[in-house]
């Protein structure tokens, strides 16, 4: 038996030849900003002036590779929640979309890892090298293999919207629309502590938004008017709902599993009947705007992996 | 002085150290979503007509194979207020049969209005909810066995799931569950097409 087997003072394995280290294979291109808004609900006109939802923006990239890439996130802004909505490829061209919270757009930058085969192997330069029995390379330290600083197993709080969980509410007046539940999720997070003297300012990580949820806020409306000769009534329903993706914070010494607010919108109808005026009564009718196209669920909220590394010696 | 392995590239930059490093990049594979090709059949007859769900109760579909053939019928949940009124068994948006799972597709927002006169005062029902109407997706299922000999000397390993070729907004889209026994990782019960990076230690 031949090759490299590392072990740290625990005899956990750090490095072996039997297990393709993963390694730099180049920066993602930056191609568009799918989706950028949401810092308030459309079709919404009667908030306050203040946000009523925390922004989000969806940057698509692309990357020519040939294995399968495991994407890193390296934020321009850390303040800022991130998560990989998805990849997919067209042949050898492969796009990812990542989903950025708050109120500005930053596109981050993207860097894909493969296992080293595939990668230009350098000419000339000194260096280690591992190979399986078969002769695949696994290991080369000149093509930027990729240390792992840490990985750890998260998940975001069940409910994302800072007010808590919403609620159906009746006894309002009718055509009440004023909101009032925070959906904002900046603040809904599990925080995961990270190892010390790891550097803050250029971590990137691997950080798939799996988890999905939706959650509404209905306030249902009633008038009854009285006429010289009987009454009409009034209703009406008015909802925000909004959906949500899981996504990752990186702060100093700490990852925080949270949310970034991905859709949301407005739906309001409202109706009366006709009857109960003077002298033949007043007439019917209904108006609506907004839609609603999804429902309040959640899923695939589960824990996750989260992947972080040092993005130092790559950009 | 503790033993280790220390790289450095040539401006003298140590860019790996057994001493950072904490998990190993084991390998990676993916699992299909599960979605098979053929001809996605309509419900019988009639059934569009019944978004708004008359009188509010169930509506039931026939489900077809992508043959043809009739496979049974499933039964819609209607929902009143945000809460489902009438159920299923199992699988709340699918329902599975001779191997194949059949799952309806992206919801419909309806609504309707009841109002009347009770005494001296009107009353008045919102019925809003959400109705299935179609099928679109035939999905069957999909399950996935890596053996990674490398794993029997790993004393931890964690996996990490990913979603690939998955609209977003997809309400549908459940990503594969990942266990790992032994030197193998199974990854199934899911019906989007899935990244499993395995590391461990």
């Amino acid at each position: 038996m031949h090759g490299i087997l590392v072990k740290n003072q625990g005899g956990q394995i750090m490095i072996s030849s039997d297990v393709e280290t993963l390694h730099y294979h180049g920066r993602a291109t930056f191609q568009q900003t799918l989706l950028s808004g949401l810092n308030d609900f459309p079709v919404y006109t009667g908030d306050d002036g203040g946000s009523t939802l925390s922004g989000r923006h969806v940057h698509r990239y692309s990357f020519y590779c040939n294995d399968t890439p495991v994407f890193f996130i390296r934020p321009a802004n850390y303040s800022y929640f991130h998560g990989v909505l998805q990849q997919f490829n067209s042949g050898p061209i492969w796009y990812v979309d990542v989903i950025q919270g708050g109120p500005i757009s930053a596109p981050p930058d993207v860097l894909a890892f493969v296992p080293p085969a595939n990668i230009p192997r350098p000419v000339g330069e000194p260096g280690i090298e591992a190979y399986r029995p078969d002769g695949r390379v696994t290991f080369d330290s000149r093509r930027n293999p990729l240390a792992i600083y840490g990985a750890l197993d998260v998940i975001p709080p069940a409910v994302p919207c800072d007010g808590g969980q919403p609620t159906v509410q009746s006894g309002f007046a009718w055509n009440d629309s004023t909101l009032d539940f925070d959906f904002r999720c900046n603040n809904t997070y599990n925080s995961y502590g990270l190892a010390g003297g790891l550097p803050y300012g250029n971590l990137m990580f691997s950080a798939p938004s799996v988890a999905q949820a939706v959650y509404s806020r209905q306030k249902n409306g009633y008038k009854y008017s009285r006429g010289w000769f009987g009454g009409q009534s009034h209703w009406s329903t008015a909802v925000w709902w909004a959906m949500y993706q899981s996504a990752y914070r990186l702060q100093p010494n700490v990852i925080q599993a949270g949310w970034a607010v991905y859709a949301a919108s407005y739906w309001f109808t409202s109706t009366w009947e006709s009857g109960g005026w003077y002298n033949g009564g007043g007439g019917s009718g209904s108006v609506q705007a907004g839609d609603r196209p999804f429902n309040d669920k959640t899923i695939n909220l589960t824990n996750n992996v989260i992947i972080i590394a040092d993005a130092t010696s790559y950009l | 002085m503790r033993p280790g392995i220390e790289l450095f590239n040539a401006s003298g930059t140590r860019f790996f150290s057994t001493e950072l490093q904490t998990w190993n990049y084991v390998g990676s594979f993916v699992v299909p979503s599960g979605y098979a090709s053929g001809t996605v059949r309509e419900p019988s007859s009639g059934n569009y007509s019944e978004v708004y769900a008359p009188g509010m109760s169930y509506t039931s579909w026939n489900c077809y194979s992508n043959t043809g053939t009739l496979q049974g019928t499933y039964t819609t949940n209607v929902y009143w207020n945000g809460s489902i009124i009438s159920s299923v068994s199992g699988l709340a948006y699918s329902m599975t049969i001779g191997g194949w799972t059949y799952f309806m597709d992206q919801s419909y927002a309806a609504s309707y209005y009841t109002a009347g006169q009770y005494g001296s005062y009107g009353y008045y029902e919102l019925h809003y909810g959400v109705y299935r109407t179609q099928v679109q997706q035939i999905f069957t299922p999909q399950s996935v066995t890596v053996n990674l000999p490398v794993l029997s000397m790993m004393s931890e390993v964690i996996l990490q799931r990913s979603a690939m070729d998955n609209p977003p907004a997809n309400q549908e889209g459940y990503i594969h569950s990942a266990s790992r026994s032994g030197d193998n990782v199974t990854a199934n019960g899911g019906n989007v097409r899935t990244l499993v990076v395995v590391l461990g230690r």
